[in-house]
């Protein structure tokens, strides 16, 4: 008995004794903590992935796409059964009404959010992968990246914003958040500042370059539109023609073909930089060919499920030249799975006018998940680019007819007439711009920037569902999220929006 | 002559005391060990041949702590023994010794006392009186005190009135006293009615029989890591017994608990069966944490989630198990608890068995539910009128009048349902082991189609004393739940979001349109008119859904207790809970357009299997003192070092795209897309306790509880967080001055400071920073790759929210018991609330979790239960009452308002929950100028221009009401006459609000949608409503007012008639009752139930798209003993 006791006595000394010395370090398994990453060539490869993610964020809901073409002369948002699209998607952008509706992420806070995502995911790479021990080439490649896209990303939020925060170091404490923002032009300076880096560190585009990844050439080509969107007009021409002088890229033959998705890798000759869809599963892909098709997924041809969400205003399809081959990217019906043709007028109930966009389709998608490579910059860009800067610079030289009559050519439609004015031939370069990139998330920043859209958009209406568009002065840029304001006491909105 | 007067025992108590503050220092062990080395015995060995009865008597005096008193003439008498004692226990070899001596003895405590037969009862005082000594000799009294079965009581109180003396009785129930005659002593004992004896003369011994005291036994209660007396209880804790729940059939532990205890506000947020509750206990203490109390179900501790198909610890316990459930309120009772105690504690203890005859009980109840609401929406000639109307000029429908009634779908998704319960339970055991063994099936169908829950459970509590050191014990609880669930409203909060469950969805679903077709197969509606109403759903198919969950859940307790000393006992306990759940999802092709159907590229039909295994390891070592010293004083020490670890895994796999039907979510691998996902992660706890409690004269009570607990969790510079707090009662009715006031039975007076935490808030692994692989992929080559980046910033100073509270309350018993009442004031301020800050999303990141707001919570409790009439018929009543009031006293630390939805907003000085809305002001007549802003149009709302800029925008919102009650009761009554009983239980509350979305997304007249039927009063230039308004496609109604609806409501839980028949043989009754719950709700709320909400347990969101709706049911139950 007194044995028994002795042994159970000591049994708890010994269980009491081990466990009171355990520690309280947690220990994670389904996760890395941040200390024990950024430390191999594989680690590298992963944070470089990484900050390419939010470019898939932007397109999977395709905020980066939607929140300026909602607000262009281009295209329409379809109403939804009980929800407002018309408060949502507009350049009057109502903050509270989309996070009621929980679109935020589809609007301009979309933008500022996955833009800022890509910008930290890049700084963590510019501030920890240059002490890795791994291949010097591929290293400079990652870190040129980065460079490259953290310059994409703070671009991409002033054009929409105006001026904005620039952040070059990760966010390593509560205390590192709080930033006020810059002005516009301190962050297109910042952005040539990152681009001349990443020139020296990218290498140019090959036949083995990985698809999907910046190259010297984007990067010089990506210099030349910020220089345009800073009037920066010298720089502009000379980086785009850099990079058509270079001959890494080409011109597609047909231009249909840039959006035939059997032929995306032949589109990369001219397709310089996209998002990147696919629809293996995990994978990312863009809801554009969802919202772009006819409702009910009744047009095979665009693709096994989609929405009819968007829609071409009658009067941008009538403003091609009819033999534009580009006109061809839109329609007036299509025909539906019965194999019977669904005029105009049918398409959807709101309105008789809609105009189908057909420059996402993928008659191959499972389900939703389409190969759509959505444009970033493509070597057309660099053309206009050429012609219009080369216009502010010195007029309309035969330099700037030579670029913009090659977009026109390529289009099948005539050269532009010959002897116009400085303001008439940036007019027709613009005009020319629109029909290029109409649907890609373009055309409200070249309104934008020439501050031409108050006389724009009023003229762009549907009789049914836009009957009445009055943009104002402020509408030229997005508000900063509300969000944002709340959260950031530093931070002070766009004044036109107070 | 030899006299030798009995050893006085040298100040035991004291060395005790020194000894058990010695232990909880930490030296446990080792002084156990020690200790039992050094025993004395209380056995002899000796052997003699022919040997004198003095030798054999001090040879025995040497081997043990006992002493013999005789007279020399006495002994002289004696023979001489032969004897070979072995470990012989002192009795044996007393008996042995007296074998045929003309001597007789007793063993009075450690004295033997020899004497010649006649002489004895005057032994002493001869002894005294031929001492010779000046100074009389203190006498002593020697007793024995035995309970009513004539079993020996130790550790009894004996106190001498006149010097104020006092002693306890040793194991074997033997205690000595100093006392003269007339001196009376006082007998008490925990659990026993207390006794005076008045001492006669010339009585030196006597023997006491103790009776156990019902009312006190009752009066038990379970607290943290022990049990007290209630008179002693310093804290603010409401005991509930099974007494209590026995009285009406619940199907839950919750609906037991439901208006039953003041301070306590239950809701149940959904109808569902098995649905989720959400509790506070003295009001919502948290904004982003947890603010549901910590369970704790016979030792293990189980903290509760709050998703709102989350099920909850109070809905898997059968009741019929339940033994008491105890709830903690104030920091006095917490504080044991520590980090985990802020939100208050519920202890629920189940049966054990009892020594005694075996008792086995059969329980069972059937009913009947229905639903307790019809809604009135469009029919289908009131519908394509109003789709002509929205979409004019356009003629959707050419004779609104022809379509008739149609369907109504929510006719069709509810049923009349049944809903069981048996109970079989077994209690028995001796006095060595004692079982209780209770098995349950529980079956409830939903009053929506496809809705079930099934319940089976196992109980096993046994308890087996191996020795009187040691006793070892189990308390065994397995469940299965089997649940088919039904999506009843969405999550959303938005116009659209009462659409995603099906109630919303039977409401909005075209009643022109057709549920089924011909064949009987869902017809979808995107193959009826032509496509127009695609974008609804046939709600039909979502009851064709599979969404399966089966559940078990083990929990386990062993303990091991070892009496080290008198009073001194040590409890080693390891526990486990071990969760599993699979929840099976099927979406099936059966229920797609044919459209899609015919796509070979579409996406028809999916599956999900998603499964989740937890595991909580618990060990406590637990040390518990009792001892009463001086008479006057009682000590309770409890020391306590536990260590806890929980671990959880995921694993998940979905799967979409299936070629049919057949093989469902059981062959996920059919699917044309499918993923995998798995999660783990661990936390680990380590905890030290203590609780000292000092009582004097059973008057004046002083208790000191603090708790000091390490969690993994906690940021790396706040590992270890400490938890004291402090109490005191006084028991103004053992004073002088109370005595002449007869009507007053009881009267104590409580106050109690102390600090808690709150812990369950934080999940494992938020105050590192770590990095992801989810989310950030991106496609290269054509193929994706998988991109990481850290997920959050770090925050090494993450620890638990801190709670301060001061409790003071007043216990009182008026007319001999008859109305016992309690009243408590609480005044509770939490901070450092775990927030989850908005952070600049310019920093990658868009929160940070930390500890920044703080809320406040003060209240009035008021409990009251008596007994009105007591004679042939009996009637009681009981009733409780908790006014609260909670306030936001700060945020984030930098807005002091934050909008939680486009409703409701967090603010500083406002309580949680307020709603912030448009002011409605009617409707825009024709004619009638309106301000520019949001919908503005004629027929559409007038919205208040608060501020009076001449425009409508998010300045002119305004404050509506809030979500906390301002009062909340419950009332019960029972009337007993003859064989009958007759019950009744309200329940209420009252001045709360609640956003009805379910009505705000049903009255938008945006098109394609059925409406409720208000809107035929929609306003048109010959209808100048202004009450709805004039339809039109993509209407986007203001957030306004009109939809914050005052939520108060009583309810009568139950009515229920019952009928005991008079034992019989070996039948000890039987009870059969009919009963009625939910019989009735008085309510203005609009909407399904006025207990609802969307967004389950949340400390902040209140809304309500629609939930599952509480059901009225009829039942027949009968309880059997045997």
């Amino acid at each position: 008995m007194k044995n028994f006791k002795n042994i159970i006595l000591t049994f708890l000394l010994v269980v009491t004794g081990t466990i009171s010395c355990r520690k309280l370090d947690e220990q994670v398994f389904s996760s890395v903590a941040i200390n024990n990453f950024y430390k191999s060539a594989q680690d590298a490869e992963a944070a470089i992935t990484a900050a390419y993610g939010p470019i898939a964020d932007m397109n999977a809901q395709s905020c980066v796409t939607l929140a300026s073409d909602f607000s262009n002369d281009q295209t329409w948002p379809k109403p939804v059964v009980g929800r407002n699209v018309y408060a949502i998607f507009t350049y009057d952008v109502d903050y509270s009404a989309q996070k009621s509706f929980g679109r935020v992420l589809e609007g301009p806070q979309g933008i500022w959010q996955h833009c800022y995502k890509g910008i930290e995911n890049a700084n963590w790479v510019i501030a920890k992968v240059p002490a890795i021990i791994m291949d010097q080439t591929r290293k400079n490649s990652i870190i040129g990246e980065a460079l490259f896209l953290r310059a994409y990303y703070h671009f991409t939020l002033a054009k929409n914003f105006k001026d904005v925060i620039i952040r070059t170091t990760p966010s390593y404490e509560e205390a590192d958040v709080y930033v006020a923002k810059s002005p516009m032009s301190d962050v297109y300076k910042q952005v040539m500042k990152d681009l001349d880096a990443s020139i020296l560190l990218l290498t140019s585009y090959a036949s083995n370059t990985i698809r999907g990844r910046a190259t010297k050439e984007v990067a010089i080509g990506q210099y030349a539109k910020t220089a345009l969107y800073a009037e920066d007009w010298a720089n502009a021409r000379d980086k785009a023609l850099q990079v058509i002088n270079s001959g890494k890229y080409s011109l597609m033959t047909n231009v249909l073909d840039v959006y035939d998705v059997e032929k995306e890798n032949a589109a990369r000759s001219e397709n310089m930089f996209a998002f990147e869809g696919d629809n293996n599963n995990p994978g990312n892909t863009s809801i554009m060919m969802g919202l772009c098709g006819p409702p009910n997924s009744a047009g095979r041809d665009y693709g096994n499920s989609t929405f009819g969400s968007i829609f071409g205003y009658m009067s941008f399809y009538n403003s091609f030249n009819p033999i534009d081959k580009r006109r061809l990217l839109m329609d007036t019906f299509y025909i539906n799975v019965a194999g019977n043709r669904v005029k105009q007028s049918n398409i959807v109930p709101n309105s008789p006018n809609a105009v189908l966009i057909k420059k996402y389709m993928d008659k191959n998608s499972i389900g939703g998940r389409n190969r759509m490579n959505t444009p970033i910059l493509r070597l057309p860009d660099m053309y206009l680019i050429v012609a219009e800067a080369e216009a502010r610079l010195n007029g309309a030289t035969s330099l700037a007819y030579q670029y913009i009559n090659t977009i026109r050519t390529r289009a099948g439609i005539p050269d532009l007439t010959a002897g116009l004015s400085k303001d008439d031939f940036i007019k027709a370069v613009l005009q020319e711009r629109s029909w290029e990139f109409f649907a890609e998330g373009d055309r409200w920043y070249d309104l934008t920037r020439t501050n031409t859209f108050l006389d724009v958009i009023p003229k762009a209406v549907d009789a049914v569902v836009f009957p009445v568009r009055t943009p104002l002065a402020k509408h030229r840029y997005f508000p900063i999220p509300q969000d944002e304001i709340l959260a950031n006491p530093k931070l002070v909105q766009n004044p036109a929006w107070n | 002559m030899k006299i030798i007067f009995s050893k006085s025992a040298p100040k035991q108590s004291f060395a005790q005391i020194w000894l058990a503050m010695k232990l909880t220092i930490g030296l446990l062990t080792f002084v156990l060990l020690q200790v039992s080395a050094k025993g004395i015995s209380q056995t002899v060995t000796y052997t003699a041949k022919r040997a004198s009865l003095e030798k054999i008597f001090t040879a025995i005096e040497k081997q043990t702590p006992y002493v013999f008193v005789y007279r020399n003439q006495d002994i002289a008498k004696s023979k001489l023994v032969s004897i070979d004692l072995r470990e012989t226990s002192i009795e044996r070899a007393l008996e042995i010794c007296f074998i045929d001596q003309p001597l007789t003895y007793e063993i009075i405590n450690k004295t033997i006392v020899v004497s010649s037969k006649p002489v004895l009862k005057n032994l002493l005082l001869e002894t005294i009186a031929h001492s010779n000594l000046e100074v009389k000799p203190p006498v002593t009294v020697q007793g024995i005190i035995k309970d009513e079965n004539g079993k020996e009581l130790p550790n009894v109180s004996i106190k001498n009135q006149r010097t104020q003396r006092g002693t306890t009785s040793d194991s074997k129930g033997r205690f000595s006293l100093e006392a003269e005659a007339n001196d009376v002593l006082e007998i008490s004992y925990v659990g026993y009615e207390g006794k005076t004896i008045k001492i006669g003369i010339n009585q030196f011994s006597l023997s006491v029989s103790l009776n156990p005291d019902v009312q006190q036994l009752n009066n038990l209660v379970v607290t943290g890591y022990g049990t007290k007396s209630k008179k002693a209880i310093t804290g603010s804790i409401v005991s509930v017994k099974a007494e209590d729940l026995k009285l009406l059939p619940i199907a839950n532990l919750a609906q037991g608990l439901q208006g039953r205890v003041a301070g306590l506000d239950m809701r149940q947020n959904s109808g569902t069966p098995g649905g989720n509750i959400s509790i506070r206990i003295r009001g919502t203490n948290s904004i982003n944490g947890n603010s549901e109390p910590l369970y704790v179900i016979d030792g293990v501790q189980i903290s509760a989630t709050s998703a709102i198909n989350a099920a909850n610890p109070l809905s898997q316990i059968n009741p019929s198990d339940i033994e008491s459930v105890e709830v903690l309120k104030d920091a006095a009772a917490t504080a044991i608890y520590g980090a985990r105690g802020a939100n208050g504690v519920v202890l629920i203890t189940t049966k054990r068995g009892k020594e005694g005859i075996t008792r086995v009980s059969y329980e069972t109840y059937l009913g009947l539910q229905e639903s307790t609401k019809k809604m009135s929406i469009l029919n289908a000639s009131q519908f394509a009128e109003l789709e002509n109307n929205t979409f004019a000029p356009t003629v959707v429908f050419a004779d609104p009048k022809a379509m008739g009634e149609g369907t109504n779908y929510l006719d069709l998704i509810f049923r009349k349902a049944t809903i069981q319960n048996h109970q079989l339970s077994i209690t028995g055991g001796n006095e060595k082991t004692q079982v209780a063994l209770g098995i349950n099936y529980f079956n409830q169908d939903g009053i929506i189609i496809n809705s079930n829950y099934k319940r089976y459970a196992l109980r096993l509590n046994l308890d087996h004393r191996i020795s009187s050191t040691f006793k070892v014990g189990t308390s065994l609880y397995y469940t299965v739940t089997n649940e088919d669930r039904v999506n009843a409203g969405g999550t959303g909060v938005n116009v659209t979001s009462a659409r995603g469950g099906i109630l919303g969805r039977a409401v909005a679903a075209p009643p022109i349109l057709l549920p089924y077709r011909a064949d009987g197969s869902v017809y979808s509606f995107a193959d009826q008119f032509n496509s127009r109403y695609r974008e609804t759903n046939n709600p039909m198919g979502d009851l064709a859904i599979k969404n399966f969950t089966a559940g078990n859940r083990f929990i386990a307790n062993v303990y091991l207790d070892i009496n080290i000393l008198k009073g001194l006992t040590y409890r080693a306990s390891f526990n486990t809970d071990l969760g599993s759940e699979l929840q099976e999802f099927y979406s099936p092709r059966s229920i797609v357009d044919s459209n899609s159907l015919a796509n070979p590229s579409a996406i028809n039909g999916s599956a999900s299997n998603n499964s989740t295994y937890t595991t909580t390891l618990l060990h406590e070592s637990i040390l518990t003192y009792k001892t009463i010293f001086g008479f006057d004083h009682s000590l309770n020490i409890t020391a306590v070092y536990a260590t806890q670890t929980d671990k959880m895994q995921q694993n998940n796999q979905t799967g979409s795209g299936f070629g049919n039907d057949f093989t469902m979510n059981y062959a996920a691998q059919n699917a044309n897309i499918y993923a995998i996902s798995s999660f783990r992660n661990k936390s680990d706890l380590d905890s030290y306790l203590g609780r000292i409690s000092y009582g004097f004269r059973d008057k004046y009570f002083l208790e000191a509880t603090a708790r000091v607990d390490g969690s993994s969790k906690f940021g790396e510079n706040n590992k270890y967080g400490f938890f004291p707090a402090i109490s005191g009662a006084w028991r103004i009715i053992k004073e002088k001055f109370m005595e002449p006031v007869h009507f007053i039975s009881d009267l104590k007076l409580r106050a109690s400071y102390g600090k808690t935490g709150n812990a369950a808030a934080i999940g494992p692994y938020q105050s590192l920073s770590t990095v992801t692989g989810l989310g950030f992929d991106y496609n290269f080559n054509n193929s994706n790759r998988v991109g990481i980046n850290p997920t959050n910033i770090a925050n090494p100073n993450l620890k638990w929210e801190e709670a301060r509270q001061f409790n003071i309350g007043l216990d009182f018993s008026f007319f001999n018991n008859r109305i016992n009442a309690v009243i408590d004031y609480y005044n509770k301020r939490t901070d450092n609330l775990l927030f989850s800050k908005s952070i600049p999303m310019s920093s990658g990141y868009t929160s940070i979790t930390g500890n920044y707001g703080s809320i406040e919570n003060k209240g009035i409790e008021f409990g009251v239960n008596a007994k009105i009439l007591t004679g042939k018929l009996k009637w009681d009543v009981s009733g409780n009452i908790t006014f609260n009031k909670n306030k936001v006293l700060a945020l984030d630390g930098v807005q002091s308002e934050i909008a939680t939805s486009s409703y409701s907003i967090l603010k500083i000085g406002e309580p949680l929950g307020v709603f912030r809305v448009f002011a409605l002001d009617g409707i825009n007549q024709t004619g009638e100028a309106f301000l520019p802003g949001y919908d503005s149009r004629t027929g559409g709302f007038k919205i208040k221009d608060v501020n009076g800029d001449g425009r409508i925008n998010n300045s002119d919102l305004i404050l509506a009401g809030n979500a906390q009650p301002k009062y909340f009761f419950g009332f019960s009554t029972t009337l007993k006459f003859m064989n009958f009983d007759l019950g009744a239980f309200l329940q209420g509350v009252q001045g709360s609000s609640l956003f009805n979305a379910f009505r705000f997304t049903f009255e938008t007249p945006s098109g394609q949608v059925n409406l409720l039927s208000g809107v035929e009063n929609r306003w048109s230039a010959s209808n100048p409503s202004n009450e709805y308004v004039k339809p039109q496609q993509g209407t986007n109604l203001p957030v306004g007012n009109r939809w914050v609806e005052n939520n108060s409501y009583i309810r009568l839980r139950n009515l229920s008639l019952g009928y005991t028949f008079p034992k019989y043989k070996f039948i000890q009754g039987i009870r059969a009752y009919i009963s009625a719950n939910n019989l009735f709700t008085i309510t203005k709320y609009q909407g399904w139930d006025p207990e609802s909400n969307s967004f389950g347990s949340s400390n902040a969101l209140f809304y309500d798209n629609g939930t599952y709706p509480a059901a009225k049911s009829y039942l027949v139950g009968i309880q059997c003993n045997f």
